[in-house]
Formats: structure tokens, C-alpha cells, sequence
């Protein structure tokens, strides 16, 4: 097993690091070094209606044996420094949270984590139970410099899981985020990203699809102003084959932000009738803005439909001129097509209350 | 002269397989170090800056990694020490067919190139090995003041020129192979088209190994000054040996104001060549280069040929296909560097592969923050012909600038068993259904092709495509 003394630094060649360096990502700049967690987030989990956390949902610290079953669940590959990294920092501040096989919720879940002080991260197993059907929102925010945050597990036969990670951390957080998810057969994932806040965030996402008949959408929308620096690598593995996957990414570009999406959908030998597709839209707004897309196919099976596209263009003129036709100022219109961009991609992301929440963040984030 | 073909192990049907006997002049010892750098120059009679500018090459060449992407393992494969860095076979180059030693000349016959030449070429260079065996230019244009040269008599007839622009595009610290071919250079050709020139019929370069363990490393600079034109034509094969050979060419592109160059490459080098080139261009305003690429043969190809569109109003084109059959991996794709405004580029790859192959399509679109009103579409199909097989696509794009245009897609299929099934229940039988579904898969690139080579290609791709299916 690979240690974060084992691995070298990971060279600027390799996509993954191209635009964010890991040196730029570690919390201390020692590259050497793993800092201790110098400050523990606090964090809740409750029914998004008030009620009372029913039965088969727990959220609690892992025991050896949970690590052990669901830590690495998907593969990194040698050369990728974060989840090891991660892992070894965080060995103290792991949870597991569970939903037990069958569990129907009405009301999506909602996580609040709050991250302050210099050093801090959390450690997330995810046990989603066969057949269960539920939606999870995952709130984070806060003041803390540097936040790592890695979230490893399986989600098993016939689950239906909705979730979204809200990136809502002070404008001078950094965030290192990483997410390793096996998904089993017959499932229904849906994995959103709403970035509104932060200063320099790096996600590497990762879903592999190790059963047959299963479905899943990445949905990312991000919003870059100031000088902030989203770099997002989605990659997402047909392992086997009659899957779905889609992925879909809008990113604003405005003021002097640097937006990076970087894709890899990989289907494996023997994952026939396998459909894949990922879509990154650009919308920049800004002279000094600045948008990267890499989305790479690397497909090994003869009996596929694999797809990908990238679009980059500033603001429609005719969607600009009907607003203001209507009445609209210049900047209430750019405002609203801003707004309309960054929802259409969260939009089919699950139950009108989990969609709701997530475009009140929005529009109170712009509106901030 | 005899005549051998070498099958020792080696797949599929290869129809420029055969070779000659090594009737060499000058033969240098296989491996690389500063004396044969020296050598090669001295031997040119080079002037002192292009000998200096050789070991400068030479030594960056030593201290430059192999690249650590793409196939890495097949890179690895290549031996430098057992490469033989130059090889003469002709005492001189000729202008008269005629002239041309037999064994050469019954090559370059049975390749087509004398009587492609009458046909409908304005020009033709022969390399073999290392040197230009034969070459020729129609009077008219010479009288118009077009130079068409072998690249060591450009050197020797052009040295101001040669030294303007030599490496003003590629220069030998871009890559690890750029430096090899700068450091050992021969061959290739030089083209200077005068101003408001239009050269109407393309001119020819066909390139071709003949030695086991031979490396190839011409280097072609193509200059077409304000509103001239120029269309020009390479073909490279080689014998199949079950050893390796390395072709590791340069090709330089410079477009001046309102110029227009289009490059056209169908590379079909048997599948024990690496085939690890560096083509770029620059676009001043208003120009436009065009790089029409094929790749069908080799064992590993690189190549991704680059526009720099510097100048206001230029346009790129990138039309780039490749095949990829048993033991194959064509790795191609192209680079476009938006660096003014309105300007304007379209890439459009194709790739099939079958029987195990694999191709990727690695390329990057930047477009920089003072380059207004750019559009850029990219476009990328590949077609997978069976599980044994691999696609990659690798895009890159990087956008600085918020009033451009750019736009990316990409698709990986199998071919339909729907259109397979309407062409048969039309009387095709299930190779000719599969063979028209593939031409037409490339006819994007094959109708910009003179006539001759579109022919030769579709004809080539039916070949490879027999019993693809089932």
C-alpha cells in the first residue's frame, strides 16, 4: 500500500495537476510534510423539514472494519497524491454515514459542516443500502484556511441516491476536495456540484460503475468571480456494461477567475452497451477570465455510444437583447442569464425541495 | 537488381513492403554522439552556424527526457544506438530520371512517381534514405521564381533565407525529437513561393526507407510570401523488416500576409516505423494553413500538426484521419494557437480502429486574452471496429479571451449495424457494405485529396477492412 512518503510529486505534465500544482494545494507548501488538523468542524445532520433523523440513517465515527470495507473503494491511480494525502491526514476524523437497505425518504437530508481555524477536514464514508431511495445535501462553510475533505464508499444494488456537495466556504478558503464512489448494479446516482464559494478549490471526482443497469448524472455548476480558482477533474469508469452516465458542467467565468474542467470517461474492455456523455459549457464574462477544458475518452469496447462536447462564448447577444427588451437593465439581465446558466445544470437534480434549496444558494450567493 | 519481400512476422498485406538491396555510398556506424553530428555537417559541407546548431540540438537531445505520455511503452521500445543516422545511396541527386541508379529508380516506378509527375505534378522531390535521389520543377514556375529545393541545397543556394527562418518555427528545444532532427537532419525540401505567385498544380515529396534500422529525419521549410499560394504533397512508405526504423521529420510552415498553404501528408510507412514528427506553421494576417493528414501506416505514430495564427484575419484547417490495425497505435491530432483577433479554425479528426489498434486524438485549442472574435469548431469521430480495439480522445482547450466562439465534440461508435444492413439488402456483400461505410466514414478527408491519392486510399481502406466484421 502506497504511503504519502512513497508517492513523488505529482509533475505538471500529467493533466490532473496541469493548471493547480499539488504544491499550491498543500496546506503548508512543505511538500514533505503532513500538517496536523489544527482545528475539528463541527457538523449536524437532520431531516430538511425538522424532523427527527428516522431509523436507517446514522451518521458516526467508522470503526476499523468500516475503513477497511469501504475506504478505496475506487481506484486513484499511482501517481494521484490527494486521496493518500487525505487519507493519512484525516485518519482521526472519520465518519461513516449509513442508510440502511430499504430506507424511502420523503424529505431530502441535510449535512451542515462548519470548518474554521487554520487546518481542518473531514473524512466521509458513504454506506448507501440496496433499494433505498434518498437525497442528500451536503452543505459546507466557513472561515478555516485550508479544508481537505474526501468522501470514499459504495452505493449498493437498486439505490436510489441523490446528493449534492454545496460549496459555500468564506472567499479565502482553499479546498481540497476528493471523492471516490463505487456504484453497484441497477442504481440510480445523482452527484451535483454548486461551487459559490472559496478562493482556490480542487475536487477530483470519481464514480466507477461496477454493476449492470445503473445510471449516473454528474451535474456541476460553479461560479467564478474575483480572483478565485476552480479546478474540477470528473472521472467516471465503466467498469461493466449496459450503464448510463451523463455529465454535465457550467461554469461562470467573471472578473479575473480561472475555471478548470477536466473529464475522463473511460470505458473498460467488456462494458459493452455502455452510453456515455459529458458536456463543459464556459460562460465567460470577463476579458480577464480564464476557462479550460480537457474532457478525454479513453474507450476499450467496440459496442458503445461514448460522446463529449465543450462550449466557450460569452453572454448571448439575443438573449441579452430580449431581456432588456423586457424591461430589464443591462445588469439585470446579464444577472438573470447568469443565474438561469448556473441552475440549468442542477436543475434535473432531484426533488423540487432539494432543487429549491439549492437555487436559493444560488440566487443568495449572486444576490450577496 | 533482385528484389526481396520480407513477411517475418508480420501482419496484414502491406503493398510497399518489398525492398531493395543496400547499394549504399556512404553508410555511418549505427548510434549517436557529437562526431557523427559533425560528420553529417562536414560531410554537407555545411556552413559553421548550421554545424554549431547541430550540436546545440545534439546535446539538448541528450538531456531531454522521452516524453512521459502518450505510449510510453512503445517510446521506450526505440533503440537510439542501433539507429544508423545516415545513409547515402546516390553518389549525387539528379534531375534527369534517366539518371537515377536503377535499383532506386525501379522503386520510385513501382511507387508511381515519374508517372505522377507527367500527370498532373508541378514538381517532385525523391528522398531515399537520407539524401534527395531525384529532383525536378516544372520550367513555368521556375521562370515565376518559385524554389523548389532538396532542404541541403537550399542551404547551400539560400543561406540568408535559410538562416532567417531555419528553426524560426520549431526550434530544436520544442521537443526531444525536434532536437534529434535538427541535430541529424538530411533531406527534406525547401520551398520559397515569391509574392502574389499562385502555384497552381501541387508539388510532390515522397519520402522512403529502405535500410533495416534506418532513421529518416528530413527537414522541410516551406516560406510563401504575401498572397502567393501553394499546395503541397507528401508520400512516405517503407519495406516491412521485423526490426525498427525511426522517421522523426520537421516540418516548418510560414505563411506571410494573404498566403495560403495547404500540406498534405498520407503517411503509409510499414508497422515496424516510429513515425515521431513535428509540423507546425505560423499564419501572418489574412493567411491561411491548411494540414491535410493521414496516417494508415507505421507502428507508432505522434504527430499533431500546429498553427500559430498570429496575424489578424488568418485561418487554420486541420483535417487529420488514421487507421489503426493489429500492433498499431496512431497517435495524431492537431494544435491551434488563437494569438490575434478574428481569426478563424476548424479541426475536424477522424479515426478507425480495428483489430486490435488503437488511435487517440490528442490536441489543444488556446485562444489568448487579446484575440477577439475568435471561433473555433473541433470536431472529432472515431469508429471502433471491435472490442480488441481502443479510441482515446484527449482535447485540450484553453480559453482566454470571454468574445470568441469555441466549440468541442467528439463521438465514439461502432459502425451501424442499421446502415450495414440497408447497403446489403441493396446486393453489397457484407466487406463492400463495411468498405463503403468506411470510405465515406473518411470522405471528408479523402475529397480533399488530389484524385490519384483519394484513389489509392479508398482502395487501400477496403483492403484493410475485409472481414472486419464477423
Amino acid at each position: 500500500m502506497s504511503s504519502y512518503s512513497s508517492i513523488d510529486t505529482p509533475s505538471r505534465s500529467l493533466h490532473l495537476w496541469k493548471y493547480t500544482s499539488w504544491k499550491r494545494m498543500h496546506p503548508t507548501g512543505k511538500l514533505s510534510e503532513i500538517p496536523m488538523v489544527t482545528d475539528k468542524p463541527s457538523f449536524t445532520l437532520s431531516m430538511m423539514g425538522g424532523e427527527e433523523l428516522p431509523d436507517g440513517i446514522s451518521f458516526e465515527k467508522a470503526s476499523f472494519d468500516d475503513i477497511e470495507k469501504l475506504s478505496k473503494s475506487v481506484e486513484f491511480g499511482k501517481e494521484n497524491v490527494s486521496p493518500v494525502f487525505l487519507r493519512e491526514m484525516l485518519e482521526k476524523q472519520i465518519y461513516k454515514f449509513t442508510v440502511k437497505k430499504g430506507t424511502v425518504l420523503k424529505q431530502p437530508l441535510l449535512f451542515n459542516g462548519l470548518f474554521s481555524g487554520d487546518i481542518s477536514g473531514l473524512h466521509i464514508l458513504l454506506d448507501i443500502g440496496e433499494n433505498c431511495n434518498v437525497e442528500l445535501i451536503s452543505r459546507f462553510e466557513g472561515n478555516c484556511k485550508w479544508v481537505g475533505l474526501i468522501r470514499e464508499g459504495i452505493i449498493r444494488d437498486g439505490a436510489i441516491f441523490n446528493d449534492v456537495f454545496v460549496n459555500s466556504f468564506s472567499k479565502d478558503t482553499i479546498l481540497l476536495r476528493v471523492d471516490g464512489v463505487e456504484i453497484s448494479r441497477n442504481s440510480q446516482v445523482k452527484s451535483g456540484t454548486l461551487a459559490i464559494g472559496g478562493a482556490r478549490n480542487k475536487s477530483d471526482i470519481r464514480f466507477e460503475l461496477t454493476g449492470k443497469g445503473s445510471s449516473l448524472s454528474i451535474n456541476g455548476s460553479a461560479l467564478g468571480q474575483g480572483d478565485t480558482h476552480e479546478d474540477s477533474h470528473v472521472e467516471i469508469v465503466h467498469a461493466k456494461g449496459e450503464n448510463q452516465s451523463r455529465l454535465f458542467w457550467h461554469s461562470v467565468c467573471d472578473d479575473n477567475s480561472n475555471s478548470i474542467g477536466t473529464g475522463m470517461l473511460k470505458i473498460m474492455e467488456n462494458a459493452s452497451g455502455s452510453d456515455a456523455g459529458q458536456l463543459f459549457h464556459n460562460l465567460l464574462l470577463s476579458p480577464n477570465a480564464v476557462a479550460d477544458s480537457i474532457p478525454e475518452l479513453e474507450v476499450l469496447s467496440a459496442d458503445v455510444s461514448a460522446a463529449h462536447g465543450t462550449a466557450n462564448g460569452p453572454i448571448d447577444e439575443n438573449h441579452q437583447f430580449y431581456l432588456e427588451s423586457r424591461g430589464h437593465s443591462k445588469d439585470e439581465a446579464k444577472a438573470l442569464i447568469v443565474e438561469s446558466f448556473l441552475n440549468e445544470s442542477l436543475l434535473s437534480m432531484g426533488s423540487k425541495e432539494l432543487v429549491e434549496y439549492v437555487s436559493e444558494s444560488l440566487v443568495a450567493k449572486l444576490h450577496s | 537488381m533482385s528484389e526481396n519481400i520480407n513477411d517475418e512476422d508480420l501482419p496484414g498485406e502491406y503493398k510497399y513492403g518489398f525492398n531493395d538491396p543496400e547499394n549504399s555510398t556512404i553508410r555511418f556506424d549505427s548510434g549517436l554522439s557529437e562526431q557523427v553530428v559533425r560528420d553529417i555537417s562536414e560531410l554537407k559541407n555545411e556552413p559553421e552556424w548550421m554545424t554549431e546548431l547541430r550540436v546545440k540540438a545534439y546535446n539538448h537531445f541528450l538531456k531531454r527526457p522521452m516524453p512521459s505520455w502518450g505510449n510510453t511503452e512503445m517510446l521506450d521500445q526505440i533503440d537510439f544506438d542501433k539507429i544508423t543516422y545516415y545513409l547515402k545511396s546516390s553518389e549525387q541527386m539528379e534531375n534527369d530520371w534517366d539518371e537515377v541508379p536503377a535499383d532506386i529508380k525501379n522503386t520510385f516506378d513501382r511507387l508511381g512517381i515519374p508517372e505522377a509527375e507527367q500527370k498532373w505534378l508541378g514538381g517532385v522531390t525523391a528522398q531515399y534514405e537520407s539524401e534527395a535521389v531525384y529532383h525536378s520543377i516544372r520550367e513555368d514556375l521556375e521562370s515565376q521564381g518559385v524554389v523548389f529545393l532538396d532542404m541541403d541545397s537550399g542551404l547551400r543556394e539560400y543561406p540568408e533565407l535559410v538562416k532567417e527562418y531555419f528553426g524560426s518555427v520549431i526550434p530544436h528545444t520544442d521537443n526531444k525529437f525536434s532536437a534529434l532532427n535538427t541535430a541529424v537532419w538530411s533531406g527534406g525540401s525547401f520551398i520559397y513561393v515569391p509574392k502574389n505567385v499562385k502555384v497552381e498544380m501541387p508539388v510532390q515529396a515522397y519520402f522512403r526507407i529502405n535500410a533495416k534500422n534506418m532513421g529518416q529525419f528530413e527537414r522541410t521549410l516551406i516560406i510563401v510570401d504575401e498572397g502567393s499560394s501553394i499546395n503541397y504533397v507528401e508520400g512516405c512508405t517503407a519495406p516491412s523488416y521485423s526490426t525498427d526504423s525511426l522517421h522523426s521529420a520537421v516540418v516548418e510552415l510560414i505563411a506571410l500576409e494573404g498566403a495560403h498553404i495547404r500540406y498534405t501528408t498520407v503517411q503509409n510507412w510499414s508497422n515496424n516505423v516510429f513515425n515521431l514528427v513535428t509540423k507546425r506553421g505560423v499564419a501572418s494576417k489574412d493567411a491561411t494553413i491548411e494540414w491535410i493528414d493521414g496516417n494508415i501506416g507505421s507502428k507508432l505514430t505522434m504527430k499533431y500538426p500546429a498553427v500559430i495564427l498570429k496575424g489578424e484575419g488568418s485561418h487554420a484547417e486541420i483535417i487529420s484521419v488514421a487507421y489503426s490495425g493489429a500492433g498499431q497505435h496512431q497517435d495524431a491530432g492537431a494544435k491551434i494557437h488563437h494569438l490575434a483577433s478574428n481569426t478563424t479554425s476548424k479541426i475536424l479528426s477522424k479515426s478507425i480502429s480495428n483489430n486490435g489498434g488503437r488511435s487517440s486524438y490528442r490536441g489543444i485549442v488556446s485562444v489568448s486574452r487579446k484575440a477577439e472574435n475568435c471561433k473555433v469548431n473541433v470536431i472529432c469521430d472515431a469508429l471502433l471496429m471491435d472490442d480488441d480495439s481502443r479510441s482515446d480522445t484527449y482535447p485540450t482547450m484553453e480559453i482566454s479571451n470571454p468574445n470568441c466562439k469555441v466549440e468541442h465534440e467528439a463521438s465514439v461508435s461502432k459502425v451501424s449495424s442499421n446502415q450495414l444492413f440497408y447497403l446489403m439488402s441493396r446486393g453489397l456483400d457484407e466487406d463492400e457494405a463495411l468498405a463503403m461505410i468506411v470510405n465515406g466514414f473518411f470522405e471528408p478527408f479523402t475529397r480533399e485529396l488530389p484524385m490519384e491519392y483519394a484513389v489509392e486510399l479508398n482502395k487501400l481502406m477496403a483492403l484493410e477492412m475485409e472481414g472486419a466484421i464477423g
